[in-house]
């Protein structure tokens, strides 16, 4: 780019040295003849200050064509064909001067047409000159011409790249943006990936939390029950045997509720997931459910409680441990007794759907606020907190039932309105949809 | 003492309220936040022990609202929460003292007296007439190297007129001092249990320190009094 910009600045240089050059020439040759006509002395100063200019022309072109060699030549020839003319009119200057001295004694006449031969002589040299000057000056507006061509094409490859990187520029730019836009959207969708991941620790957390603090609330209670129990017996005056007799009595009660309390804690901690394909058989929830209307009537009545149930006729086959569903049913009934008002009803429902052996619990009782609904499997909790703690109830029982359904690959929901009650159901995989099992 | 005993077991409660009866004080055990607060609020005790987790109203807030009603009786929590986070906030709320369930009745009962000798009204462990002295910690009557064992109901009896003495007190303050909240005395009942520590002060040749103020109430004076 450079190269070629100094190339045509120095051919443009070239031409105006040449041009110069034949000028100053020219002007030689003009000045010389007036000279010769008029013998004026200001032509012969004008004729000498020509000479110098071509002297000047030539050292500038020198070096202006270093780098081409034929234009060198052809410099050498011209320098040759300027020098030869310059030697020429030289001479003719020294003759006329000459002659002058002669004529200026003898006024010698000299005929204009003689004048005019003799000046005329050499004018061969002085075109050959000319055309040497003329063909250096072609060659040198050619390669300039060139020159031209190159530059204006290298300016239109440089455009082209200009453009191309430019482009390629935009687009890098572009693809900058969409990446960084992409990887915007990956960090929120982390993000917020990430606050629900977080979420979820807490609630789990917080469920813990609640556990931690319930259990060792409700293991303390009857444990400080049965000390200070025992330690007031010990104050008591030893003859008061009956006084005694009472507090044992409460100690072993205490102690019994405490026992079942720590199974039940023990059952929920070992149960944890599905149960061993060694401990399941093949039942049908008919048989198994139905001694229950009969064993839990007893205690229906008890409370002044309607207790019903609707079997089907064909039989229900589940894959089960049958103690354990039988339990997690019990559990259901226990609470629906609990909570049924005096009066009330409760009912036991089994039937069939497509794929899933439904067991339904049904009660009439105070229902469950939608505040309580999520948590009512938890372990402990209780949705009632006012009612002091009756006899055995831990708050354990729905959180029993929801894992041993799990365990066995199925699941438990409730729906329930308040004033109206509650209805819990047990869905388990029925047998034929699960093979090898 | 009168000391409020709030706890929703009743297999706790039982238990702690006799202990505490049995050594002299008079005790309102109550099962909710609810009752309990209304009692605050009703009543003056030289005592209060809060369970945390109650029915309604939190031990802790009871204690709270107790302190910003400006009063100062000493607070016991009894609690089954157990960390260091729990006894912070339970003795920032403006508990003076934190047990945690279960609890050793023996110590419960130290606790309760270290508590009731940070009264601005104690007096000692002894409190004393002339040349009789009750003494709070055994129950027992002392006069001239003799003594004489009182009943929980003696003792609290012998203790309120000790309190005030040469001072008439009428029936019914003796049974809203005397007897719990919830508790309603009989018609005699009063007068059965003068008539029961007269008979113990005999022992010790008081049996007439105890002076009946006709249809007013009961008055307590020294020999050198009459």
């Amino acid at each position: 780019m450079v190269n070629n910009d100094r190339a045509v600045q120095e051919a443009q240089r070239v031409q105006i040295e040449t041009k110069q050059l034949l000028t100053a020439l020219l002007n030689a040759e003009d000045n010389m003849q007036a000279f010769g006509l008029t013998r004026r002395q200001e032509f012969l100063d004008a004729y000498e200050g020509s000479l110098a200019i071509i002297t000047d022309s030539l050292a500038d072109l020198e070096p202006l064509v270093q780098d081409n060699p034929q234009q060198q030549q052809r410099l050498n020839q011209v320098h040759k064909l300027v020098n030869q003319s310059v030697n020429l009119l030289n001479q003719k200057i020294t003759l006329q001067q000459n002659l002058q001295k002669i004529n200026g004694r003898e006024e010698l006449v000299v005929s204009a047409v003689l004048l005019y031969d003799w000046l005329e002589d050499g004018e061969s040299t002085l075109d050959a000159t000319h055309q040497q000057i003329d063909q250096f000056a072609q060659e040198e507006e050619r390669f300039l011409e060139d020159r031209r061509q190159h530059q204006e094409s290298y300016r239109q490859m440089t455009w082209g790249v200009f453009c191309l990187m430019a482009i390629f520029g935009a687009g890098a730019g572009l693809l900058a943006v969409h990446l960084f836009r992409q990887l915007e959207q990956e960090l929120a969708a982390q993000q917020i990936t990430l606050q629900q991941t977080n979420q979820k620790l807490e609630q789990a957390c917080n469920q813990l939390e609640r556990f931690t603090a319930n259990a060792s609330h409700e293991l303390r209670a009857p444990l400080a029950a049965v000390l200070s129990t025992a330690q007031v017996g010990l104050i008591d005056p030893p003859e008061d045997t009956s006084a005694l007799r009472q507090r044992l009595e409460k100690i072993v009660e205490l102690t019994k509720s405490m026992s079942t309390l720590v199974s039940n804690l023990l059952f929920l901690s070992r149960q944890e997931g599905s149960l061993k394909h060694e401990f399941l058989q093949p039942v049908d929830l008919v048989n198994l459910l139905q001694p229950l209307v009969q064993e839990w009537a007893t205690q229906a009545a008890a409370k002044s409680l309607q207790l019903s149930s609707q079997f089907p006729d064909s039989s229900i086959k589940v894959s089960v441990e049958p103690a354990l569903l039988k339990q997690a049913v019990i559990n259901l009934l226990s609470n629906a007794c609990q909570y049924a008002p005096s009066g009330g009803s409760v009912q036991l429902k089994l039937f069939a759907q497509a794929t899933q052996a439904l067991i339904e619990v049904k009660d009439n009782g105070v229902g469950i606020s939608e505040q309580d609904l999520p948590y009512i499997f938890e372990r402990f909790y209780r949705v009632d907190k006012n009612r002091n703690r009756a006899k055995g109830q831990f708050g354990l029982g729905l959180a029993i039932a929801q894992q041993i359904v799990q365990a066995h690959q199925g699941s438990i929901s409730v729906t329930s309105t308040v004033g109206v009650g509650s209805t819990f159901r047990i869905s388990l995989p029925l047998v034929a949809k699960v093979p090898n099992r | 003492m009168r000391i409020l005993l709030v706890e929703d077991d009743r297999e706790q409660l039982v238990p702690l309220h006799e202990a505490l009866s049995k050594v002299g004080h008079i005790v309102d055990g109550v099962e909710d936040g609810k009752t309990a607060q209304w009692l605050m609020d009703e009543k003056e005790y030289n005592l209060l022990i809060l369970d945390w987790m109650l029915p309604d109203i939190s031990g802790i807030d009871l204690c709270r609202n107790y302190r910003q009603s400006k009063r100062t009786a000493p607070v016991l929590m009894l609690t089954a929460k157990d960390t260091i986070l729990d006894k912070v906030t339970g003795l920032d709320a403006g508990a003076d003292d934190y047990l945690v369930k279960p609890v050793d009745v023996m110590e419960f009962l130290a606790r309760v007296r270290a508590l009731g000798r940070r009264s601005p009204l104690w007096v000692g462990d002894s409190l004393s007439l002339s040349d009789l002295k009750l003494h709070l910690a055994t129950l027992t009557v002392e006069r001239q190297h003799s003594r004489v064992q009182l009943s929980s109901r003696e003792f609290q009896l012998m203790e309120y007129l000790m309190r005030h003495p040469q001072q008439i007190l009428t029936r019914e303050q003796i049974e809203l001092s005397l007897w719990e909240w919830g508790e309603e005395p009989e018609s005699n009942a009063v007068a059965t249990l003068v008539k029961r520590l007269r008979q113990r002060l005999q022992k010790v040749g008081a049996e007439d320190w105890i002076e009946s103020v006709y249809g007013i109430g009961y008055c307590i004076n020294g020999p050198d009094a009459m």
